[in-house]
């Protein structure tokens, strides 16, 4: 088995873990849905049979056990309980650590063996039955039946099936066969009463009856017959293929009724023939002529439905059909692409310098195709931000257990697309802040019962589209932030003045200041490992932003906003002296021209009359230590970042500018103030500017 | 267990209430009270099941059985008013759901399954 084989797998079981652990915690808390129970199974049962045929022996016979325990659930044989929910999720953990043994470490076998047994009891307690069936694990050494299935595709089978009338003496009941059947897939059951005989001489507890099936399923001819193994020697079963993925006739419209009953054996192709001159239902006419009867009609039917369904569906998933990519070669394609948008933007600038008619035209249709390319490309790396939330149910879940708290973790907008990378980065931050929620937000079902509240806190984590941005929001209905108390650690590390007046949110805000870590356990915000100053850096990171409401005693409210990407960004082009620089689009307010008179006005202080409001500034020129003189009429450009405004002083605004962006390169990782620079099109760098850090800057120098 | 209680309504017609499991175990009691039903001047006889705590495929072989019977003998066998709606999950899966009528069904009948 090649590598590759095994990588394939290796990222298949891991997507089947994820939505494992999404069904499971799913089941949780709605136990009584057989369709998750199915969904658990189904997903054990792929890990089984695909890992015992891609030599992951271990991982085949540990899956197996927990596939015994849920095929018992899945038959109404055990209850799901939340210990069953627990153990399960305890060993897709395990089974996750057995897949990623060679790059995670080594495993816990002892725990293995532990998980193993319990699952054994359990499937043990359920039934004599059960536990016999149990020693059989699977050889690993031949792909298992279910592997086999697995490779069988799908088909659409037709099934005679003929009980011996006797049948009921062995013990058989033909709807236990019928339903098992109907396990494997999509059926459609018709029952032939044409020989049922009048009550006089019918002796009830004989079968008459025999049946035509039509069933479609993954499970491979061996499945089918494994239903009937034990009526064999009692029963006539013709078991034909009549649809496959290997059909060369892939016509969704299937074949006619007439055609079907021929096949079958039910008429002849003569009769049929004599018959198709008048005009009426094929089916009924060979009824009104008693050429066949109207269960074999039914049948036929049928069997033209679900084939003709099925293969319709069949079309539509082929067109719909995906390909697997490796992230890397994506971001290969976003940064060539990046650099065309660069080159773009060199062409319609040297277009616009010739003023050649048909240049310029060129350069449009470029732009326009760039730009399409460029959004087409991005959009191939955005991935639903609900792949991360099953994590959090579980964060929930687990901690809350461990913290003797009730919490439900309600999500909205899974849906909600972003960046593949940067999903990756938020992770962290987002675990942090749904931690810090459950550990000091969410009182003690006591304590919220004496304060009126439900006795189970409620953590809502919503995603939504902003613009070109994301907002998420975790929001708590715990006994919220402590002003005070952080107003009093903040004048302690002497932040603040005693006598600031904040507003609750620059008090909020506090807390994210490096260095405040003690004071967050003091008032209660945080405790475990990194503070939410780390939180705040990983969001700045993100170019995006983050601020907190609080109300005490009804909860607290963060609000992140990040950028859809981190590959290109709208930016706005602004120079000092000779320089360019590019601030993101998306938190510019406004631009307003600062005159000699302005800076006069403001008596050496930094503050801008902005419609009767005041607006601090950052002077870039002294800022960047640029020795030239200013222009007389300088530019402001007011930015608002977590509520605040801030203006910085430009000498000129260039216009909009469609950045893609550079990372500085290890020489320039700690400079602050900058997060990365773009190319322009005629080839000189521009810097991109961190105006959260240039704002932190400002203030601590005063 | 199954309980059978016959009840003329008016002078052509018989509703017999069943009450129970009609099973394997059960058919054959039925058949007798139904053979009995067919016997006698009755030209309607009504089955009433909506107390019925399950069926099986002989049990519906049954019903199968005596809706022939009563069309070779010009009579009419039917639910009382409708079908109760738990056969449906029985029917499906024994696959005696219809779409129209066996080969003795008269024409103008409803079947038992549609």
């Amino acid at each position: 088995m090649s590598d590759q084989h095994i990588e394939v797998f290796r990222e298949e079981a891991a997507e089947l873990l994820a939505s494992l652990e999404t069904a499971l915690l799913e089941l949780e808390e709605s136990p009584q849905d057989q369709e998750l129970v199915a969904q658990v199974f189904r997903a054990m049962h792929t890990i089984k049979g695909s890992g015992a045929m891609f030599g992951f022996d271990e991982v085949a016979e540990f899956t197996h056990e927990v596939e015994t325990v849920f095929d018992l659930v899945r038959k109404g044989e055990l209850p799901v309980t939340g210990n069953l929910v627990s153990q399960s999720l305890s060993a897709r953990d395990y089974i996750r650590s057995l897949l990623e043994e060679d790059t995670e470490g080594e495993v816990d076998r002892a725990q293995g063996q532990r998980l193993m047994e319990i699952f054994r009891s359990m499937a043990q307690e359920s039934s004599p039955k059960a536990a016999e069936q149990h020693d059989e694990t699977p050889d690993p050494l031949e792909p298992s039946a279910d592997a086999e299935q697995d490779l069988a595709g799908e088909a659409t089978y037709r099934i005679r099936l003929r009980l011996a009338e006797d049948i009921s003496l062995s013990g058989t009941r033909p709807e236990g066969l019928l339903r098992e059947l109907s396990e494997l897939g999509p059926c459609k059951v018709v029952a032939q009463p044409e020989l049922i005989p009048l009550l006089d001489t019918l002796v009830p507890e004989l079968c008459y009856v025999h049946w035509d099936i039509i069933l479609n399923t993954s499970r491979g001819i061996n499945a089918i017959k494994d239903v009937f193994i034990f009526v064999e020697d009692d029963a006539e079963i013709n078991i034909d293929v009549i649809d496959d993925n290997d059909s060369v006739d892939s016509d969704p419209s299937y074949k006619r009724i007439g055609e079907i009953l021929v096949e079958r054996g039910d008429i002849s192709q003569e009769e049929l023939d004599s018959i198709l001159a008048p005009a009426k239902p094929i089916g009924q006419k060979l009824v009104d002529m008693h050429k066949v009867t109207t269960g074999s009609v039914q049948a036929a039917l049928h069997e033209q439905e679900m084939v003709r369904e099925v293969r319709s569906q069949r079309k539509t998933k082929e067109s719909t059909s995906s390909v697997r990519v490796p992230a890397d070669r994506l971001d290969e394609l976003v940064n060539r692409v990046g650099e065309l948008v660069t080159v773009q933007a060199r062409l319609s600038q040297a277009a616009n310098m010739r003023n050649d008619n048909e240049l310029l035209a060129i350069a449009e249709e470029v732009e326009r195709l760039t730009a399409e390319l460029r959004d087409t490309s991005l959009n191939m790396r955005m991935l639903p931000i609900g792949t991360t939330f099953s994590k959090f149910k579980r964060l929930v879940r687990d901690l809350s257990n461990e913290l003797n708290k009730k919490v439900d973790l309600k999500t909205t907008g899974a849906e909600t697309e972003i960046d593949k990378t940067v999903i990756e980065k938020l992770n962290d931050p987002l675990v942090h802040l749904i931690r810090n929620s459950l550990d000091h937000g969410i009182e003690s079902p006591e304590t919220r019962q004496a304060a009126n509240k439900p006795a189970t806190g409620t953590v809502l984590l919503a995603a939504a589209h902003s613009g070109d941005s994301v907002e998420l929001i975790i929001k708590d209905d715990g006994k919220g932030l402590d002003r005070d108390a952080i107003f009093t650690k903040g004048v302690e590390r002497g932040l603040i003045t005693p006598d600031a007046q904040l507003s609750d949110t620059e008090v909020f805000n506090l807390i994210f200041a490096p260095g405040f870590s003690t004071a967050q356990q003091v008032t209660g915000i945080s405790g475990r490992g990194v503070g939410m100053d780390v939180v705040k850096r990983a969001i700045d990171n993100l170019r995006g932003n983050i601020c907190i409401d609080s109300q005490p005693g009804e909860g607290s409210t963060i609000t992140i906003r990040i950028p859809l990407t981190l590959a290109i960004v709208e930016s706005l082009l602004v120079s000092v002296d000779e320089d360019n620089y590019a601030l993101p689009l998306s938190i510019v307010e406004e631009c307003v021209e600062l005159s000699q008179e302005d800076i006069a006005r403001a008596h050496g202080r930094n503050l801008i009359n902005v419609r009767e409001q005041i607006v601090p500034y950052i002077p870039l020129r002294e800022e960047f230590d640029v020795p030239s003189e200013p222009p007389p009429l300088q530019q402001v450009v007011i930015t608002s970042v977590n509520g605040t405004q801030v203006g910085l002083v430009v000498d000129q605004v260039i216009g909009q500018h469609q950045s893609v962006i550079k990372s500085l390169g290890r020489v320039y990782r700690d400079v602050q103030g900058i997060s990365g620079a773009t190319i322009l099109g005629d080839g000189s760098v521009a810097l991109i500017l961190d105006i959260n850090h240039l704002a932190y800057r400002a203030e601590q120098a005063g | 267990m199954l309980n059978i209680a016959q009840e003329p309504a008016g002078e052509k017609t018989l509703i017999m209430h069943i009450e129970g499991e009609l099973t394997i175990e059960t058919v054959a009691e039925l058949r007798e009270s139904l053979l009995e039903a067919f016997a006698a001047p009755w030209k309607n006889i009504q089955i009433e099941a909506d107390n019925l705590s399950g069926i099986d495929f002989f049990g519906l072989q049954l019903l199968c059985a005596a809706h022939r019977t009563a069309a070779s003998k010009d009579k009419v066998f039917s639910w009382q008013s409708e079908r109760p709606g738990f056969l449906d999950e029985a029917m499906l899966t024994a696959g005696f759901t219809r779409h129209c009528g066996c080969s003795l069904c008269p024409p103008g009948q409803k079947c038992m399954w549609i």
